[in-house]
């Protein structure tokens, strides 16, 4: 695809030498919107080499029968620490990355609504980033419950489990700050013209993300307050002997968590409802079925979670209406696949990177979904329950979906960050490399979860030796190709080829009409809004 | 932009309507499972 340039931006020149801070002080003190957006991202990308580091110790240690390098405890430990770093410390920032560098700069605002707090959300994040990690070093080490933190293993557990809960506290202080400042810049600060049926899709994605935020993180944090109060002032809100109940944290977390996941996957959507539109240089199909897709996932969102808790004796009234209620998610799912499938109908179709790891996700994202179909059938999931059946069914949604899709947004607007276009062979490369890999290293856990190899243990029986071998050449072969990121982010920083404003000729937007590399103030004057650059 | 009076009247509204909702959510489980113990 071409570089065409048709800037309709008349606003403002750089600002840049208005005399902000510079060196370590501009990043501490920023409250550019754009400056908080990269650290966000850089934040995210650090994590995500942490936790996948700790998924290489599991997959190392699964790769054949026994125990090898790592105790169980420090197994487990490991297993928790990947998934609550890569929940929420590398895909959830991620997605709050790109809404802080596009929200404004597609809505025609000049920042985030409160700036200021905008950068305490994102300091936030180390405290409680050193705070998970360092719990490993702790006597007793880190939690090893699982990111579900489920008593009553995590009322007996060390202090490690004290450091992970007060960590889920700052996290979701950040978040709720954040997702505050997303709702009212959206609702307040949109350019005139820009009705809400006429906003970007990754707006409206990040609308019902952050409501769904600030109503479930809440919840997260009483039920890690709960337990934190359980573990050291004498409650018994889960404790069994003390008259609690453990399957009462079961409800509430899975309360939060079930919107969770959605919390991933609907920013995920968002940048796909651009990336597609844009290399089929068509307009996305269906914009108000999408608008309501997403408020429909939203809400059926916080009726499904005992879909995670079919064993724990709930009623079969109750399995069933959870079954139910689960498979309706699947009607706004398919309603947005089959919009992106009808979005490229006949379209002028290319494949540059970003369109790959659309289309990627497209396609491992729905595999993903299907899984969770089979999941949602309460007589299926009583057998596949704790297996590594649902390892593989999240990993398709939480790997495929949403960082494929994260990918997919880091190369669409990288040239309107930096002003450089990436390297396209090297993109290219980090595609097919993270897809052969991706699949090699999940799809067979398909299998052994069929085959009842349980989740969550650092050995297993002989018979599951094969594929674990499989998938362990698959996790390390794609842990390894994500390095080419930095690679390819770091050269596309310091130079490369000039991005045009529009750097891709089917992007439209108001983001697309201001120069590349953005300049470090945007729209400070409400800018004109083009019918031609309107989505819905 | 940011410096419009009525836009950020407006802003601090919605967000503190939001911070209060936060707010009752996280107390009300809290409050209503301490209920339930005692």
């Amino acid at each position: 695809m071409q570089a065409t340039s048709h800037t309709g931006y008349a606003g403002h020149h750089d600002h840049d030498s208005h005399g902000h801070p510079t060196g370590w002080k501009r990043w501490v003190t920023t409250t550019n919107h754009k400056d908080i957006g990269s650290m966000y991202l850089w934040f995210s990308f650090v994590m995500f080499l942490v936790g996948g580091a700790m998924s290489l110790i599991i997959r190392a240690e699964l790769f054949t029968p026994g125990l090898q390098y790592v105790s169980p405890e420090f197994y487990n430990q490991m297993l928790t620490l990947h998934a609550l770093i890569m929940v929420f410390g590398a895909i959830m920032p991620a997605f709050v990355g790109f809404a802080n560098w596009m929200i404004p700069m597609m809505i025609g605002a000049s920042d985030m609504a409160f700036a200021r707090m905008n950068n305490w959300s994102f300091w936030l994040l180390p405290p409680a980033a050193i705070l998970l990690t360092a719990s490993i070093f702790v006597p007793g080490g880190a939690a090893g419950t699982g990111w579900t933190l489920y008593p009553p293993l995590s009322i007996q557990m060390g202090m490690g489990m004290d450091m992970a809960i007060f960590a889920v506290h700052i996290l979701g202080m950040s978040s709720i700050m954040g997702s505050i400042n997303i709702v009212t810049t959206i609702l307040n600060m949109r350019t005139p013209g820009m009705t809400l049926m006429k906003m970007p899709l990754f707006c409206w994605t990040w609308l019902v993300t952050a409501f769904l935020l600030i109503a479930s993180m809440p919840i997260l944090a009483g039920a890690v307050t709960m337990l934190l109060t359980d573990r050291h002032f004498g409650t018994s809100f889960f404790s069994a002997a003390g008259g609690g109940d453990p399957v009462l944290f079961q409800h509430i977390f899975w309360f939060f968590g079930h919107p969770e996941v959605y919390i991933i996957a609907l920013p995920a959507f968002g940048v796909v409802s651009h990336v597609i539109p844009a290399f089929s240089r068509k307009p996305l199909f269906g914009y108000v079925s999408m608008v309501y897709a997403i408020a429909a996932i939203g809400l059926i969102s916080f009726f499904v979670w005992a879909h995670h808790m079919y064993v724990t004796g709930i009623p079969l009234t109750g399995q069933l209406y959870f079954m139910y209620a689960t498979m309706l998610i699947a009607v706004p799912t398919g309603v947005k696949v089959f919009n992106w499938v009808t979005t490229m109908w006949r379209g002028s179709l290319t494949f540059e990177t970003p369109m790959l790891f659309a289309l990627g996700f497209l396609v491992l994202f729905t595999i993903g979904g299907l899984t969770g179909l089979v999941l949602a059938m309460t007589a299926v999931d009583i057998q596949l329950q704790d297996t590594y059946y649902v390892v593989a069914h999240f990993h398709y949604v939480m790997v495929a979906g949403a960082l494929f899709s994260a990918y997919a947004g880091l190369y669409f607007w990288l040239p309107k960050w930096t002003g450089h276009m990436y390297n396209e062979t090297l993109g290219k490369w980090h595609f097919w490399l993270s897809m052969i890999f991706f699949n090699i290293a999940f799809f067979p856990q398909h299998f052994l979860g069929l085959a009842g190899m349980p989740r969550r243990i650092p050995d297993y029986a002989q018979q599951f030796a094969d594929f674990n071998v499989i998938s362990g050449i698959g996790a390390f072969g794609f842990g390894f190709s994500q390095l080419l990121v930095l690679v390819i982010v770091v050269q596309t920083v310091r130079g490369g080829a000039r991005a045009a404003s529009r750097p891709w000729d089917g992007a439209h937007g108001l983001e697309w009409t201001v120069p590349s590399p953005a300049p470090y103030h945007t729209f400070e004057d409400p800018p004109h809004f083009d019918q031609a650059e309107a989505h819905g | 932009m940011t410096s419009d009076p009525s836009r950020n009247q407006g802003n601090r509204r919605i967000a503190i309507g939001l911070a209060l909702f936060a707010a009752a959510v996280f107390l009300s489980y809290i409050i209503r499972q301490w209920m339930g113990n005692t």
